[in-house]
């Protein structure tokens, strides 16, 4: 097929850098943070701490979700606005955004690629957070059914199976500011100014869903359900929030795809 | 692809480009026949970038037209550009990715081209350009010709119609330069037309069979490099140790317009050896700005009127001295 | 058009799609559905004779009485979420992290301020019922849930906050209250079952003197037409309740939504509804309740109940929706007859001194949320006043304070 040709070079492109490497690495410390911090100090933890920490101590399987609970608010989105803030700045940085139009990817076809990669990485940052959680929960607590929110208990494979769901979730959760950061990213040749611009708009539209004054505004922010991924560890599965995130992170990157879509197809490249 | 009807690979007509209130290039016609070696000339900043940007459809135009191997530009983009190998304003690369790597990718980008012998491709572009030994070598540890080297092979790693090369041999070594004079000779002769800007006239001289020169956004001259020639004031010069006699002759013939004296270094005589003007040999040197009289009718005047004459000769302009003449003397920027 | 401005439509155009998808489906989700025309009578018959006994579905409560919020309440913990992670569609009241005790405050505020956010601000419960003895209620909370499970004469609550599990055993079908429950509610202690008629005749033949009864405009519920059932007290009664208006499912006449408007309050003080609503038999393993095996779990024996009491009338009255403590405190018997005064809406009950737990004397929350009144201390909410008398008595009721001073000083 054609273009898949770019597709692939552009995987290759994020994951063969070494600064992938070094911020999935930085996600993958969290867990083994947690789990090493619950290990030293003995005891069930006092005192109020993220979402389920008490509950590592006796099953390993919650390290890895503590760690996505951990890293959703501040270091997922962080590492996410660095690849979304490079995607097209990065290459105008670099001067072969102009090699690749004319070689040519159309601007449209260049986008969707670019967009495509930055997805695959905040998939691939939800997966390193929950992989390396149970696996270091595996090897310094043990893991065995999970007891879920409603008081149920479902067996280890089940509970695998909502620990996946989880990172999907946290991973379609950053897709809508992965696409705002591709948008911030035609707007700008500097790279870095793209990638923090991303950031502290994650962090704006947090601290605006906490502003009780504006309820109005929180059904649309694009941070509103990046929590919701505790409805998974219901009984049934509340799926409500599920579609509801992926519904609201839908209308972002359509939003945010088109208006790129339009800046980046109407601007000279002149880097 | 077929050529356009009018047998042009590029055409433009009143193409312009402002950035806010700055022309940088204005109505600008230019006609760049298929097969050619096309030299565009224009000192710093008179957008030649900027047009060759507009050609290839990364900026666009003001107002005017393109048309590109026969297609408008940037319109027909996607089909247009598949036959169409650039660099434009140096090259540019991915500094973490190995030299084949990048061109691995870009030529990836390009929805045409085969992805079957795209390795034999980039890799016999690579050797083409002299870079078969640094390959596997990440850009960040390339020398400056290394880059631009790179860059020429990426413009080749598809046999193209159309190549369109902005400053090529910027950063290269003598043997560099020269193989890209030999490449672009060799695409040329296979009947690729190919498209330089570049302020290195010598070289341009060298490669070129057609030109245009840019000046402050406007094009102050088009053809080919003969036609660009003529247009500049030619030089008669005669070795003789009758000066005197000679410019009488010379005045006769109506090519001393200031009359007897040498005013403003139009006409000059010039000592020459140790000898004196009794003995030895002067030099002579009239313009001759219309191609008028001919050679041999001037020769004949002077040996007629027993003018010894020990050495005649036409000198043409340089280009340099005409791309000066266009252009003008100042050093600064224009603008 | 310009090429340039070509480009810049999908960007103008997406977000007007989005909106008109959002406004069209607003306007059929707010338009009047066709129903055929029907009096009150009819849907009281429709909704008695509803034979749906299994369902499934989702609820929102939503109330606004007028209640100063408490410092506490949904107070998110550090790494919790910004703010309740259920609460989705537009106009979600804010965040109710859940009861936030915190640690200073003593054991009784932290029940009062639980029951204070219990019933401010909104919340989401899913609701599983299989017959009239299998049922379960999970109260939807952000990085928590509170589960009662009912299953034949087991009865399980379940905090996951807490990891605290009470298991208590519900009298046997059949026996007192199970009767009195049938007694209410057709007034035929025995014989056979009232027909949906006779019930609708006999609610309004009871609920004729204080009042008026009408259908309105039918309106849609969790994507269901609705006919709504408005009673509203009479001229004659002095209470703070405007009207209560009831969406009966026009297709299974099961009651979808409820909502009590206060007097002189715009927004309705409690708004109760089905946000999705499925009646079907939901899976029977809902119902088989195991606690975790890490949690405390207590057996609670029924007479041995000394929590203050919390199952009072006026709660009952705001709070239809059934929660854990509604179904955790069924009494085999009510409250004495004599505690009430009057009938209808202006009702008021008192509490006799020596029955008033002396937490809530000492409270300091209470303290905080009270105004000194003539004769006692006044906790106001827009739809019931709670008035604690010097004498200790304290008086309940959905009606102006004048009332409550007029019952206290009468009795
Ligand atoms: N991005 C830009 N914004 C504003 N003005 C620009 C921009 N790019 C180029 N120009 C202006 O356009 C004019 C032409 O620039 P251009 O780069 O085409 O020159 P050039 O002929 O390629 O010069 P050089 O020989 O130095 O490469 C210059 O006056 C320059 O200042
Ligand atoms: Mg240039």
């Amino acid at each position: 097929m054609p273009g898949s040709a770019l597709l692939v070079s552009e995987l290759a492109l994020v994951f063969r850098r070494r600064r992938t490497w070094a911020m999935l690495a930085a996600l993958g410390a969290v867990p083994v943070l947690v789990a090493v911090a619950v290990r030293l100090t003995s005891g069930p933890p006092t005192g109020r701490g993220p979402a389920f920490l008490d509950r590592v101590a006796g099953n390993g399987l919650f390290v890895a979700i503590v760690g996505m609970f951990m890293c959703i608010p501040l270091f997922l989105p962080l590492t996410v606005s660095v690849v979304a803030g490079d995607t097209i700045a990065g290459e105008a940085g670099h001067g072969t955004l102009r090699y690749l139009l004319i070689a040519p990817a159309s601007r449209g076809r260049l986008l969707l690629v670019k967009y495509f990669g930055a997805a695959v990485f905040c998939l691939a940052a939800a997966l390193v957070v929950a992989l390396v959680g149970v696996l270091i929960g595996l090897a310094l607590f043990g893991v065995g059914p999970v007891t879920l929110l409603s008081g149920d208990t479902i067996p280890l494979g089940e509970s695998l199976g909502r620990i996946g769901l989880m990172a999907a979730y946290v991973a379609i959760s950053l897709w809508g500011l992965a696409a705002i950061g591709l948008f911030i990213s035609t707007l700008t040749d500097v790279p870095v100014g793209a990638m923090a611009a991303t950031a502290v708009l994650s962090v704006a539209s947090q601290i605006l869903g906490q502003l009780p004054q504006l309820d109005w505004l929180h059904p649309w922010l694009f941070t509103q359900h990046w929590f919701g991924f505790a409805d998974l560890l219901r009984e049934p599965i509340l799926w409500a929030s599920f579609g509801e995130n992926a519904l609201l992170q839908a209308g972002y990157v359509l939003v945010f795809g088109a208006l790129a879509y339009g800046r980046l197809s109407t601007k000279d490249v002149l880097s | 692809m077929a050529p356009g009807d009018t047998g042009l690979a590029i055409e433009t007509s009143q193409l312009s480009k402002s950035f806010g209130t700055r022309h940088a290039v204005n109505n600008l016609d230019l006609a760049v026949p298929h097969g050619s070696v096309f030299g565009f000339l224009g000192p710093n900043g008179s957008g030649k970038t900027t047009t060759i940007r507009m050609l290839l459809g990364l900026a666009t135009p003001t107002s005017g037209s393109i048309s590109v191997l026969g297609r408008p530009m940037p319109a027909a983009g996607q089909d247009v550009l598949p036959h169409v190998g650039a660099l434009v304003e140096g090259p540019a690369f991915y500094p973490f990715l190995s030299g084949r790597s990048n061109l691995l990718r870009l030529d990836a980008a390009n929805p045409r081209s085969a992805a079957a012998d795209r390795r034999r491709r980039v890799d016999r572009a690579l050797d083409t350009v002299g870079l078969g030994q640094a390959a596997r070598l990440a850009v960040h540890a390339y020398s400056l010709g290394m880059k631009q080297r790179l860059g020429i092979a990426n413009a080749l790693a598809t046999d193209h119609e159309l190549l369109v090369l902005d400053e090529p041999t910027n950063g290269l070594d003598p043997q560099g330069t020269r193989e890209v004079r030999h490449l672009i000779a060799s695409l040329a002769g296979a009947g690729t037309t190919v498209f330089i800007s570049s302020h290195l006239l010598s070289e341009i001289e060298q490669m070129c069979t057609h030109a245009a020169v840019m000046s402050n956004g406007n094009r102050v001259a088009q053809g080919t490099l003969a036609e660009l020639r003529s247009g500049g004031n030619g030089t008669v010069v005669i070795h003789t140790p009758d000066a005197d006699a000679a410019r009488t002759v010379l005045g006769g013939l109506g090519l001393l317009p200031g009359g007897e004296a040498a005013q403003g270094g139009d006409t000059a005589v010039v000592p020459h050896g140790e000898t004196g003007e009794e003995g030895g040999t002067g030099v002579v040197q009239v313009p001759w700005p219309d191609d008028e009289p001919a050679p041999e009718s001037i020769v004949a005047a002077l040996v007629a009127a027993g003018v010894r004459v020990r050495g005649f000769a036409l000198e043409r302009p340089s280009l340099e001295d005409r791309f000066v003449e266009l252009t003008g003397e100042g050093f600064d920027v224009a603008r | 058009m310009k090429p340039a401005l070509k480009k810049w439509m999908p960007a103008a155009a997406i977000p007007a799609v989005i909106a008109a998808t959002g406004v069209g489906l607003g306007i059929s989700a707010s338009a009047t559905p066709q129903l055929e025309p029907k009096t009150a009578e009819q849907v009281i018959e429709l909704m008695a004779g509803s034979e749906v006994t299994a369902f499934s579905g989702r609820i929102h409560l939503s109330t606004d009485l007028g209640i100063p919020a408490l410092p506490d309440a949904g107070a998110p913990a550090s790494f919790g979420p910004p703010q309740d992670v259920q609460s989705a569609g537009p106009g979600d009241g804010p965040s109710t992290g859940g009861p936030g005790a915190g640690a200073r405050t003593s054991a009784a505020d932290a029940g009062i301020a639980g029951l204070l956010n219990l019933v401010s601000g909104s919340h989401d419960a899913r609701v599983y019922v299989d017959g009239p003895d299998k049922a379960r209620v999970q109260l939807l909370e952000g990085m928590g849930e509170k589960d009662v499970i009912r299953n034949g004469t087991s009865l399980w609550t379940y905090d996951s906050e807490a990891n605290e599990a009470v298991h208590t055993t519900l009298p046997e079908p059949g026996s007192a209250s199970a009767s009195k429950f049938r007694e209410h509610r057709g007034g035929h202690a025995t014989g056979e079952a009232p027909t949906p008629g006779q019930l609708a005749d006999t609610f309004l033949a009871a609920a004729e003197p204080t009042t008026t009864t009408t259908v309105e405009d039918g309106s849609t519920v969790a994507g269901r037409d609705v006919y709504n059932l408005v009673l509203t007290p009479k001229k004659s009664q002095t209470t703070l309740i405007e009207d209560v208006t009831i969406g009966v499912d026009a297709a299974s006449g099961v009651p979808l939504a409820v909502s009590v408007d206060a007097v002189g309050q715009d927004a309705a003080a409690v708004d109760l509804a089905f946000t999705s609503f499925t009646p079907k038999a939901p899976d029977a393993k809902l119902f088989d309740f195991t606690p975790p095996a890490d949690a405390t779990v207590h057996e609670k024996n029924l007479q041995q109940d000394s929590n203050w009491p919390k199952h009072t009338y006026g709660q009952k009255l705001q709070r239809p929706m059934p929660s854990k403590d509604d179904a955790a405190h069924q009494r085999p018997a009510g409250p004495p007859d004599d505690w009430f005064t009057g009938t209808g809406w202006d009702t008021v009950a008192t509490i006799p001194a020596e029955q008033v737990p002396a937490e809530l004397k000492t409270s300091a929350l209470v303290g905080q949320l009270a105004t000194d009144v003539d004769g006692g201390k006044l906790l106001h909410t827009s739809l019931v006043n709670v008035l604690i008398s010097d004498d200790g008595r304290v008086l309940v009721g959905a009606v102006p304070l004048q009332r409550l001073q007029a019952v206290a000083d009468g009795s």
